[in-house]
């Protein structure tokens, strides 16, 4: 009887087991761990200006988005249009976000909602020692952190081995529900400023392309 | 009691000669000012009449947009063109620093240009964009001036130039944008040389018009955006 049991205990652990939840595909996981990251994107950043896209549905806005960072986990941001005017001013601390000087069109809960957390995420204001599932790829170089945010949502960050630069990350509910994902591209300064940004939503049509403008060609 | 009389009547006759120069003071006062409203009055009506022979207007222009937290300035410039036809107002904003952006407002209707991509919409439907244009091309063609309902405006001369300041008035909706708007115009031909509108937060953005060319022949294909 006994010998039966353990049979079929081997065989559920090995069932379910398979079945673990996984963030990634060919990803395998390796172990629990707490978050690290070598190379956090803003970590060498002063103030910087990106050009900035925003697709919301059938509507388009562009700017100019200001960003400076005052100390670790400490940062303030404005968008204002390509003509000056501020369409919103926002500071996040600690990975806390609050805006003011709104602009009337933007002025709706849900976009400040957004804006909030979309940026504060970006900047990677807040990244703390959490507690995540590392996860290795099969046909990459890629390291995979998948940090639980709440009891349906994780937030995922995706390292390159070599570099130890963040390239992505996105929050999901798992491998075919991802609500948005932000991805970024450095040059081949070394700089830990990103070129280029882009903010994809999956659950409303919204696309946020931020493009650095080098320092040369704005502030004199 | 002779005494009594006495600094009885010294003392109505120094108040009496405190009151006199204090109503002497008010109305000089009072005069200043009536001619200082007057003066105004007049400047900006020499304003506004100059402006309703401005058909058009090519400028270069260099925009500085000011924050609080950036200890450098944003600066972008480019070309400004506007052209007033059959009481139709075209405006077109053609920045090419630090990238090409263009923007032409052709009536009601605004047209963006970024990149390769346009994008047009009615400017109706942005209560709050149509203002700032208001202001905007109001501001380049004096019209503004006649706008006492929304602005307390106040006119003063510096040298060479002329500084109005406009500060939206409580009710108006730029006055939840806007702390005070300054021009600066050129004394000879009342054309705006600069152009600063200061926000509620205390940031800035200031625009410089230069090589200004009034009334001279624009094209039409300036305002079409492809």
């Amino acid at each position: 009887m006994n010998k039966y049991l353990i049979t079929l205990v081997f065989i559920l652990t090995i069932v379910f087991g398979g079945c673990r939840h996984l963030p990634c595909r060919d990803c395998v996981f390796v172990r629990k761990t707490t978050l690290e990251i070598d190379k956090v994107p803003f970590s060498d950043t002063a103030s910087v200006l990106y050009k900035v896209s925003i697709k919301l549905y059938s509507m388009y806005f562009s700017g100019i988005l200001a960003v400076k960072k005052i100390e670790k986990d400490h940062f303030r941001m404005s968008l204002i249009s390509e003509t000056g005017f501020k369409l919103f001013d926002m500071e996040v601390i600690n990975g806390i976000a609050e805006m003011k000087n709104v602009f009337a069109e933007l002025d709706r809960p849900s976009v400040k909602k957004t804006f909030r957390e979309d940026l504060a995420i970006m900047v990677q204001s807040g990244i703390r020692k959490r507690d995540c599932n590392g996860y290795v790829y099969e046909n990459s170089d890629d390291f995979l952190f998948e940090c639980s945010v709440t009891e349906e949502l994780s937030q995922n960050f995706l390292i390159d081995q070599k570099s130890g630069i963040l390239k992505k990350t996105w929050i999901a509910e798992d491998i075919n529900e991802t609500v948005f994902d932000i991805n970024y591209g450095y040059d081949e300064s070394g700089s830990m400023t990103p070129a280029f940004i882009t903010i994809v939503h999956y659950n409303v049509q919204l696309r946020m392309e931020f493009s650095l403008i080098k320092e040369e060609n704005v502030s004199k | 009691m002779k005494i009594r009389i006495t600094v009885f009547i010294v003392i109505i006759l120094f108040a009496a000669t405190l009151f006199g120069n204090e109503v002497k003071n008010n109305a000089q006062v009072s005069h200043k000012e009536l001619d200082k409203s007057v003066e105004i009055n007049r400047l900006g009506k020499d304003i506004v009449e100059k402006a309703k022979s401005v058909r058009t207007i090519k400028s270069d222009f260099k925009q500085e947009k000011v924050l609080s937290f950036l200890s450098k300035k944003i600066v972008s410039g480019g070309k400004f063109i506007f052209e007033k036809k059959d009481s139709v107002n075209k405006v077109k904003w053609e920045y090419t620093v630090p990238f090409k952006y263009t923007i032409v407002i052709d009536g009601s209707r605004i047209f963006m240009k970024d990149s390769n991509r346009v994008t047009s919409f009615e400017m109706s439907s942005s209560r709050v964009f149509e203002e700032i244009n208001r202001i905007m091309v109001g501001s380049l063609n004096g019209t503004i001036l006649n706008d006492s309902e929304n602005f307390f405006i106040n006119i003063e001369k510096k040298g060479r130039e002329l500084n109005v300041f406009m500060t939206p008035r409580d009710k108006s909706e730029m006055s939840k944008y806007f702390k005070t708007i300054e021009m600066i115009l050129d004394k000879n031909d009342l054309t705006v040389s600069r152009l600063s509108m200061i926000e509620v937060s205390g940031d800035r953005t200031d625009l410089f018009f230069t090589g200004k060319k009034i009334n001279g022949t624009i094209d039409p294909s300036e305002f079409k955006v492809e």
